[in-house]
This record gives structure tokens, C-alpha cells and sequence, in this order.
């Protein structure tokens, strides 16, 4: 179930632009690597060639003793890798029980996938919402719902963007709660890419900061939040002058 | 044993109510089938059974369409060209081969289906207004094609040979073929409304992006419901050939085809297997009975209004209204 993410000299290019310049990290298994940058650092690119959105122009990727760069999205979901995205993608016109159905089973069956979604939505507090259409819920109990629908696939990464941004300060607490549950319990690995620092301190075991598609630091979250170099990448610095 | 909570409650309460709706929706199916065999035996109005047999092959055309167009959510305006490229199959094989036109079925449902292999792979990486234009594009190009090229006949067109039948005993036998081929694949496309194949393609159509990274392989299950949807329309245009015993580029190929499949799934309800059988069977009657008593011009005028009012005020067509009506908040 847990498997240790290691990326090596990962870049990755779009015609003439290169966003990700020889990235390279680990995050043991049952953690969760917290990722801070400036926006257009390439965080976001990260997720995307992490879950085969994207294929990295060079470099290797690993999950456990599987390597994964190259792999297309759809395959990659049975890798175990799973994510969330910056605006919740739910199935806007299917309950939230479909939504997670939909993952496992196609919509209408019963049996286990039925009672495993029902407990993941009881899990992340939707239980009485599990026959609610999902574009009438509030925008947090999307992210919830999307939460839970990646908890589905039995995944043992899970790529989080921005899971914090514009949600109910109540909701951002039960999120980072299970978060971290699923992470001690079941081994998972996260890699969430969020803005909001103070809060991904509290719930990261590592950080890693973009700036500039380039990896300019990583360590204990407090130690990374406080560096010079991170701060000025944040105000606008240019990364040579720092 | 944990007590349920209230939402299982409410899903089985809802299960309940869609299942009696569903037997007696069963039940005037079975009437209804039972009524078209008593029309078609006893008519005796050739225009009649002919217009009955046009809806029905809207039917089959819209039911098919509606694999990926309304599961999907991929506007496809190019079923005027496999439709097409199935009658001139059914043209060329049947005079090659010198068999009945009615054997070719087969055939021109592989060709059409070839043909959407080609044209989807490239064509199926556009989304929304893109792919559409695109499908209504490339049926102009085989219509030209189709024009230019000996085999053909160009723009004179190509005759079949008629079967050695009345005029009435043919009429009846086309309204019957016409009308086990729309059950069947009214049937067939319930079935894949209720499979993994549909629930993915229910996933495209509500969010590509996420889709794919949920497991789904997009472009393999949009190529297939492309190709059955082809595959289907090839025949269906096979079993017209066959009917007329001539066919042309201008009508065969006609954008009509297309756009009567398009509003007949608006008007209906693209999203379910029954939206079809409802759209289709009101467009046609409505266009033809136009089409007799008043100027063709007419009938055009009224299925865009159709189409106006639906696409406004009723979008999940009559199968969604009743649908909304009823509490069903499922697509499927």
C-alpha cells in the first residue's frame, strides 16, 4: 500500500518554455511533502507530470519500485496514484454518491463499492449529502467530495492543488484532519501544492520550494517557511540575486 | 447492525420509485410496439407507413448518436456522412458482387465504421464547437468526393436493384426491418447507458480532465461510441439505398440527415436511451406531416423553433422533463 515517491532530474518544456529546470526530491512513504512557490513556479506542472497529465521532457520518476514518468493519467490511477485538483472537478450534474461510484464501478451498482463510498463520505462529513447533486453543494464540500473520490481509487499517492483555497476555515481544518488520518493510518503520500503557508506547515512533514521551475529549497517545514531565499522568491526577488 | 443513515434512506425511497416508473414505462413500450405491428399489417396508406418508416430510421440514427453525443456530450454532425458512405457501400458491393442490396448490411456498417476510425483519431483531440465543425466539414468533403469519383457515378448516382416485391409488400417490409433495428439498438444503447462504457463516457461529458485522471482512457471510449454511432448510421443507410434503389450525392449526403438527428435528440433527451425514441418519432412526424400539407420551408421553420424553445427553456428534452418531474437526479 505505501511506496516512496523519488523524482530525478525531472524537466519539463512546452515548445521554447521551460517550466520545470532538473527537479529532484523524495518523500518517504505515509508522508506529506508540502510544496510552496510563487505563482508560475511550476507547481501546478509538477502535479500535472506526476499523475501523466503531462510527460517530463527528461528525467525519471518513481512510486515505490514503479516507474511512472511516461505513464499516461488513466494508467497511472492504477499505479496508485490519484489527485485532486486547484477548482474541484466533481461531476457537476451526478450525486455525490455517483461521483465516487463512478471511479470504481460506473454508476447504478450496489455492493462494496456502494458501502466503501458511503463510508468515505461519512468519512469527510457528506454522509447526508451522499444523494445530493454535486453542483448544489457549497464549493468546500466539493473539495471534500473530490477528496473523497480520490480516497477511493485505494491510492497510495495523493496529489493535492491548492485543497485549502477558498473554503470554509471549518471545512479547511476536517480537510487537513483527514488528510493526515488517511497518511498515519493507511501509509498514503501526499504531495499538496498550497499557498496558504501556515496551514501546510502545520500538516506537512517536509516542504519543498519552487521558484522558477527550479527546486530552491527543501527541509523541516518551519526551517523552509523562514529561508531568506524562499521569502525573496516570494516578494518577487530575481533567484539569481538571491 | 448500524442503523442506515438518512441518505441510504433516501436512495433506496428513490431506487423504489424509479423502478415502478421504469415497469410502467416497460409496459407502454410493449403497447406501443404492439399497436406499430397492428399499423403496419393492417395500413392501408402507403404515405403513412412510409413516414412511420422514415421516424423509425430517425430513431436508430438518433439512438446511435446519441452514444456519444448524449452520454458523451460530443456534438457529432457528421452522421449525414456515414450514413452516406453506408448507402454508396451498399451501391457499389451489391452491383460488384451482384447481390441483393439487403446483404450488404453488414458491409456498409464496416466501411462507415473504417471511415470513423479514420476520422476520429485525429479529430475526436477537438472539444465542443471544434469537433463539431469538424464532423460537419469532413461531410461536405466525402460529399464531394463522392461526386467526383468513377465508382460512383459522380453526380448521376448509382441505382440498385429494386426487390421483386409490390410497392406495398416492400413498404411493409422496410417498416418492419426499420422497426426491429430501432429496438434493438434502442434496446443496445440502454444497455450501454447502464455499463462502465457508459458511465465513462457520462464522465467525459461532465469533465474530460478529470475523467482521465480517474482511470477513464478518453479517446479510446470516444472512438468507440464514434465508430458504433458510424457503424449503425452505415447500416441504417444501407437499409435507405436499399429502399429507394437510388441514390445520389446531394440528398444522400445531405445536411439534413445530420441536423434532423441533432434536434430529434434536443427535443427528446439525448442523455437516456428513451430521449431518442421520443425525439425522433416527434420530429419526423412533425416534419413530414409539415412536409405534405404545407411548403417544405415550413417544416425546416418549425424544427428550428423546436430546437429554439428545447435548447431555452426544456435542455434535458422530454425524457429529462419527466425525469426532473419525477425527483430522478441521476443522469442515467
Amino acid at each position: 500500500m505505501t511506496a516512496h515517491l523519488k523524482l530525478q532530474g525531472v524537466w519539463k518544456r512546452f515548445g521554447g518554455a521551460t517550466i520545470l529546470q532538473d527537479v529532484s526530491f523524495e518523500v518517504a512513504a505515509g508522508r506529506v511533502l508540502g510544496v510552496i512557490g510563487p505563482n508560475g513556479s511550476g507547481k501546478t506542472t509538477m502535479i500535472n507530470v506526476l499523475n501523466g497529465v503531462h510527460r517530463p521532457t527528461k528525467g525519471t520518476i518513481t512510486l515505490g519500485d514503479d516507474r511512472i514518468d511516461g505513464g499516461s493519467a488513466h494508467k497511472l490511477i492504477r499505479a496508485g496514484i490519484s489527485r485532486t485538483f486547484q477548482n474541484p472537478r466533481v461531476f457537476q450534474s451526478l450525486t455525490l454518491l455517483d461521483n465516487l461510484l463512478m471511479v470504481t464501478e460506473g454508476m447504478g451498482r450496489s455492493g462494496a463499492s456502494t458501502q466503501r463510498a458511503h463510508e468515505l463520505l461519512d468519512f469527510v462529513g457528506l454522509g447526508e449529502l451522499a444523494t445530493a447533486v454535486a453542483s448544489e453543494v457549497s464549493g468546500g464540500q466539493k473539495k471534500l467530495a473530490e477528496f473523497a473520490r480520490a480516497l477511493m481509487t485505494s491510492p497510495r499517492l495523493v496529489l493535492m492543488d491548492e485543497p485549502f483555497a477558498g473554503i470554509h476555515p471549518n471545512i479547511k481544518e476536517d480537510l487537513m484532519a483527514r488528510i493526515r488520518e488517511t497518511c498515519d493510518r493507511d501509509g498514503i503520500t501526499y504531495v499538496v501544492v498550497s499557498h496558504e503557508v501556515s496551514e501546510l506547515v502545520d500538516l506537512s512533514d517536509e516542504f519543498l520550494c519552487l521558484a522558477e521551475g527550479k527546486v530552491l529549497a527543501t527541509g523541516d517545514p518551519r526551517e523552509v517557511s523562514a529561508d531568506p531565499t524562499v521569502i525573496e522568491a516570494y516578494l518577487g526577488t530575481a533567484l539569481g540575486a538571491a | 447492525m448500524p442503523l442506515p443513515t438518512a441518505s441510504r434512506w433516501s436512495r433506496s425511497g428513490l431506487l423504489a420509485r424509479r423502478r415502478v416508473v421504469e415497469r410502467a414505462g416497460w409496459a407502454s413500450l410493449v403497447v406501443v410496439v404492439g399497436l406499430l405491428v397492428a399499423f403496419g399489417l393492417t395500413t392501408g396508406q402507403l404515405g403513412t407507413l412510409r413516414i412511420a418508416t422514415t421516424a423509425l430510421m430517425y430513431v436508430v440514427l438518433t439512438e446511435a448518436w446519441s452514444v456519444l453525443g448524449g452520454y458523451g456530450g460530443y456534438l457529432n454532425f457528421g452522421m449525414a456522412m456515414f450514413f452516406g458512405v453506408g448507402a454508396y457501400t451498399t451501391a457499389i458491393v451489391a452491383k460488384e458482387a451482384s447481390i441483393p442490396p439487403l446483404e450488404t448490411v453488414v458491409a456498409a456498417g464496416v466501411v462507415a465504421g473504417l471511415l470513423a476510425v479514420a476520422v476520429g483519431l485525429p479529430s475526436l483531440r477537438l472539444r465542443g464547437a471544434y469537433f463539431a465543425i469538424v464532423t460537419f466539414v469532413l461531410t461536405l468533403a466525402v460529399q464531394q468526393l463522392v461526386m467526383v469519383l468513377g465508382i460512383t457515378n459522380g453526380s448521376l448516382g448509382l441505382y440498385l436493384q429494386p426487390l421483386a416485391l409490390s410497392a406495398r409488400a416492400a413498404d411493409q417490409l422496410y417498416f418492419f426491418i426499420f422497426l426491429g433495428f430501432a429496438l434493438l439498438v434502442a434496446l443496445g444503447v440502454r444497455q450501454i447507458g447502464r455499463s462502465r462504457f457508459g458511465a465513462a463516457l457520462v464522465a467525459i461529458r461532465e469533465d474530460e480532465d478529470a475523467a482521465e485522471v480517474l482511470g477513464v482512457p478518453t479517446t479510446r471510449v470516444k472512438l468507440i461510441a464514434f465508430v458504433v454511432a458510424a457503424v449503425l448510421a452505415g447500416m441504417v443507410g444501407c437499409l435507405y439505398a436499399a429502399q429507394l434503389y437510388y441514390i445520389e450525392p446531394v440528398g444522400t449526403f445531405q445536411f439534413s440527415v445530420s441536423l434532423n438527428v441533432v434536434v430529434a435528440a434536443i427535443v427528446g433527451g439525448a442523455q437516456s436511451w428513451v430521449g431518442p425514441l421520443l425525439g425522433a418519432s416527434a420530429t419526423q412526424v412533425l416534419s413530414q406531416e409539415l412536409l405534405t400539407h404545407t411548403q417544405g420551408v415550413d417544416g425546416t421553420l418549425a424544427l428550428g423553433g423546436l430546437l429554439v424553445i428545447f435548447a431555452r427553456f426544456v435542455p434535458g428534452g422530454i425524457a429529462g422533463f419527466f425525469r426532473r418531474r419525477r425527483g430522478t437526479k441521476v443522469s442515467l
